[in-house]
């Protein structure tokens, strides 16, 4: 039953992400000439045939796709325009930090959002509320790079208590996920204090305080954990989204992640690194989307997996 | 609720991927690198009595008048000679701090590297790290005059001036300590032409004979080529080149980080499974000053002292080693030199932060402003109306607000009414004085001589970096004082290539072109003959006058250095009277430099010179 779901589930990703590539593909090469992308006008148009020869690239462009498809699941995304670098080498590289930011990213939105979420819920209507919100949506509201940018040239150039940007150090870690956790903790904080809101004033609530028990554990064992469930779903998605790349932070940071690489990429229309990038990308996403839906069954018994 | 929620999350994922995707799409458009040394173009270049390391000036004013000033001194010592002088070996800087030995320079870029296989890289930013690691057979003295290196001497040329023999000095090692015979050139120049290198440079070297033979042979794999025969390994020091016709840029090109000597078996242990690329650049082994310690992929490049360098008697390089550290954004790059993480910037100061350094009294000694062997000019399509008249043309010249334009970009640049630049053997002074002018009356006067249609809208085209954004929209306002009417057109600069490149189709735009090698020939050849006025060539004028072309044909012959400059300036003011540009200014390069670094000195073809630098502790 369970396993049926997952093949099926897996059947389904495999086709998102044919589905992207073709995209990602068709608009890559509608919008670019790789030689003069690369070579810029400086090369001779007898040398223009030679390397387009060299690339495959007189081919139809389905033949082109279709080889494309054929080397990437053995692992072979092939090579940089730029650099002729392999281009799973080079995402493999930078993966770890990707991973690094994403998940100490993650844990910044959480860990200033939860708590957020919980005053603004429990003491609500009160000045905490008020202020918490304020905060909240003011981190929405400006810019991640503004954010990135102010946090650098404060603590790290004038206060030199973190190192200016790279990732070199441990502590280089901190202010780029203290970046993108007040950039996105709002969302959690918000969620978090609606849907308490909603379970608190729910009938099992109700009747659980009417038995007796005290508010503290009204909150922390029923209302908590079914709120955090959408926070759960969230979260994944977050998650999934970071790991493809938290492209403004990374370039703030100068943090050598994958969403630099990507960048790197479309400006240079770098075509093999867009589309090993932008894989990459749908990936992580598709796989934590898979697991959020495996998690819920967990979460929430009254749920059961179609 | 629950079960709508799982539809809802499966159209969110799916609608995310394409938020996604069209996020990383638009946040790249807006990435507009300014920097005009950052094109995909070649070497980079300086002030030539930059000899003299001393601190910037400090206004901008004044760094211009210096720049000018200097450039017109050197010009004509580099005028008289592409002289051929004898081994004058890089000498210590001449600042009077006695160089010390040893630590490490840091040096930040944004963009990451091409690839440093010398016959693939071709972008200032990668052959200024290149020129670290190889070395050939001339190399260039502190201007741009030819000198020898791996060659014990210049080579004999034959009467006819088509067949070269270089000597090799001898003992000559590579960084890896394997010997280097006359075959490693041999080689090194042969692998130019293999197709799976997709190197960009084969054009350069046909002119060995054979060499086309050998490049046809290779791209139709028939085997039946097997080698260059002009280029022949007498013997282990020596090596004999013979040209299809008598060129003297043949030197330059061989001087040019392709031309240099990398050794077979190392190469040959390099290549994939199915002999379709080759990853030699990760290790790129040479005979520069530095050799390549670690090539890590979105870090950067260690590059750490070459026991077996040419000049390691002389106690050169003085660094132990240099980190070329990449993905640094160019403002907190300008941060890390201050604070001392970062000892030289390698990309340009970013425009609104060049104007503050400036404008400080200790930040000002830090910034250097390095004239650039390169022309930004407005092109005029000779072969589209209005600009199929040369009397437009010439009306046009008077137009343009050079001042103003240089005042847009900060300063960050010098006028010109020349093709040649100032650091360019070859470059005139008295043209200088003829074309360079501003007259918006004598402008109006000449349009109504030439029956110009003032009732036209002209499309102005330029690529999409800021600082062409300001120029047009600027010289447009010069265009509207004479009663012209003009309407600006932005293109992404690789659809921008492509488009100057098709006949008919841009009638007036500006454009860049950057040096490949300090020879007149660099500005005329690819850019304003016959042979480049063609389908995805770089003659965005489209200018062809097939005088000019014989001209240029027999000067690239003459063996004088002197000749052949005057033969060249000749061309130079042939072509002017047609008119095809109205050249604006010459780019400058700008960098930030540390307070530790001593002995900084930017050569107009190399950039830093990172052998004679050191650092202070």
């Amino acid at each position: 039953m369970l396993l049926r779901y997952i093949l099926r589930r897996l059947a389904g990703m495999f086709f998102v992400l044919i589905g992207v590539t073709i995209i990602t593909f068709i608009l890559s090469n509608l919008v670019s000439d790789p030689i003069t992308a690369t070579y810029g006008n400086r090369i001779k148009p007898e040398q223009r045939e030679v390397i387009k020869k060299q690339l495959g690239l007189n081919d139809p462009l389905p033949v082109q796709y279709g080889r494309y498809v054929f080397k990437a699941v053995q692992g072979d995304l092939g090579r940089s325009y730029r650099t002729n670098s392999p281009v799973l080498e080079s995402i493999l590289n930078v993966m770890p930090n990707t991973i690094a930011l994403a998940a100490a990213g993650l844990l910044a939105e959480l860990l200033i959002g939860i708590p957020a979420g919980i005053i603004a819920a429990v003491w609500r209507g009160s000045l905490l509320d008020r202020i918490i919100q304020g905060i909240t949506l003011a981190g929405l509201s400006l810019p991640t790079f503004w954010v990135g940018l102010v946090l650098l040239y404060v603590f790290a150039f004038l206060l030199k208590w973190f190192p200016l940007g790279g990732n070199t150090q441990p502590t280089s870690i901190i202010l780029p996920a203290l970046t993108i956790g007040l950039g996105g903790a709002v969302f959690y904080a918000r969620l978090l204090r609606n849907q308490m809101l909603e379970e608190i004033n729910s009938d099992y609530t109700r009747t659980a305080r009417s038995k007796g028990l005290s508010g503290r554990k009204v909150i922390t064992r029923h209302v908590l954990r079914n709120a955090l469930l959408p926070i759960v779903t969230w979260a994944g998605l977050d998650l999934g989204a970071f790991l493809g790349g938290v492209v403004l932070v990374e370039a703030v940071y100068s943090w050598n992640g994958i969403g630099k690489l990507a960048i790197a990429a479309i400006g240079n229309l770098d075509i093999p690194l867009i589309m090993g990038t932008v894989l990459v990308a749908a990936t992580f996403i598709v796989i934590c989307n898979l697991f959020i839906d495996l998690l819920y069954p967990v979460l929430d018994p009254r749920i059961r997996l179609r | 609720m629950i079960n709508n929620g799982k539809k809802f999350r499966k159209y969110f994922s799916l609608a995310f991927l394409v938020a996604l995707l069209g996020g990383l799409v638009l946040t790249a458009c807006g990435d507009n690198t300014a920097t005009t040394a950052a094109t995909t173009t070649a070497a980079a270049t300086t002030t030539a009595a930059s000899a003299t390391t001393t601190s910037a000036a400090t206004t901008a004013a004044a760094t211009t008048a210096a720049t000018t000033a200097a450039t017109t001194a050197a010009t004509t010592t580099a005028a008289v000679a592409m002289t051929i002088a004898p081994a004058a070996t890089t000498a210590p800087a001449a600042t009077g701090v006695k160089p010390v030995a040893g630590g490490t320079l840091n040096v930040a870029y944004k963009s990451n590297f091409d690839s440093t296989d010398p016959v693939v890289g071709y972008s200032v930013q990668t052959w200024n790290v290149e020129h670290q690691i190889y070395t050939g057979l001339l190399t260039y003295d502190k201007v741009t005059t030819l000198i020898p290196e791996l060659a014990e001497a210049m080579p004999t040329v034959s009467a006819d001036g088509k067949v070269f023999t270089f000597k090799l000095r001898k003992g000559l090692k590579f960084s890896n300590g394997s010997p280097l015979t006359a075959a490693d050139f041999k080689y090194s120049w042969e692998r130019i032409f293999d197709p799976a290198m997709k190197s960009p440079f084969p054009a350069f070297f046909q002119i060995i004979q054979g060499a086309k033979e050998y490049g046809d042979s290779l791209n139709a794999g028939d085997g039946k080529v097997k080698e260059i025969t002009g280029l022949k390994a007498v013997d282990d020091v020596t090596l004999q080149v013979t040209l299809t016709d008598a060129d003297q840029t043949f030197l330059n090109i061989i001087t040019m980080p392709e031309g240099a000597a990398v050794p077979k078996a190392e190469v040959e242990k390099h290549w994939d499974s199915d002999h379709k690329n080759n990853d030699f650049y990760k290790t790129a082994v040479g005979t520069g000053p530095f050799m390549v310690k670690e090539w890590a992929e979105g870090k950067g490049i260690t590059l750490v002292k070459n026991p077996n360098y040419l000049h390691a008697s002389e106690g050169l390089p003085y660094l132990d080693s240099i980190f070329f550290q990449v993905g640094i954004d160019e403002t907190t790059a300008i941060l890390k030199v201050k604070n001392g993480d970062i000892d030289l910037t390698g990309d340009n100061i970013p425009a609104a932060e060049y104007p503050n350094l400036l404008s400080d009294a200790t930040f000002s000694k830090q910034t250097k402003t390095e004239g650039v062997v390169a022309d930004s000019y407005v092109f005029m399509n000779n072969e589209m109306k209005p600009f199929d008249d040369v009397k437009v043309r010439q009306a046009f010249s008077y137009i343009f607000d050079r001042k103003k334009v240089l005042r847009l970009i900060n300063n960050r640049g010098v006028e010109t009414g020349n093709i040649l630049p100032p650091q360019m053997p070859g470059y005139s002074k008295e043209l200088a004085s003829t074309s360079l002018h501003f007259d918006k009356k004598k402008a109006k006067d000449l349009l109504t001589a030439a029956n110009f249609d003032f009732g036209q809208t002209l499309t102005f085209v330029s690529d999409d970096t800021d600082d062409s954004k300001k120029i047009v929209t600027s010289l447009i306002a010069d265009l509207k004082d004479v009663g012209i009417k003009a309407e600006p057109k932005v293109e992404q600069s690789e659809a921008f290539f492509k488009d100057t490149g098709k006949e008919k189709n841009i009638q007036i735009g500006i454009i860049n072109w950057y040096q490949d090698f300090p020879d007149p020939s660099d500005f005329i050849a690819p850019i304003l003959s016959c042979g480049s006025a063609i389908e995805g060539g770089a003659n965005s004028a489209w200018y062809c006058n097939k005088d000019v072309d014989a001209l240029e044909l027999k000067a690239r012959g003459i063996t004088d250095p002197k000749a052949r400059l005057l033969a060249y300036q000749e061309i130079e003011k042939k072509i002017m009277d047609e008119q095809p540009w109205v050249p604006l200014y010459n780019p400058v390069a700008t960098l930030f430099v540390g307070q530790k670094v001593q002995g900084y000195t930017f050569h107009p073809v190399w950039g830093p010179e990172y052998s004679q630098l050191f650092k202070t502790k």
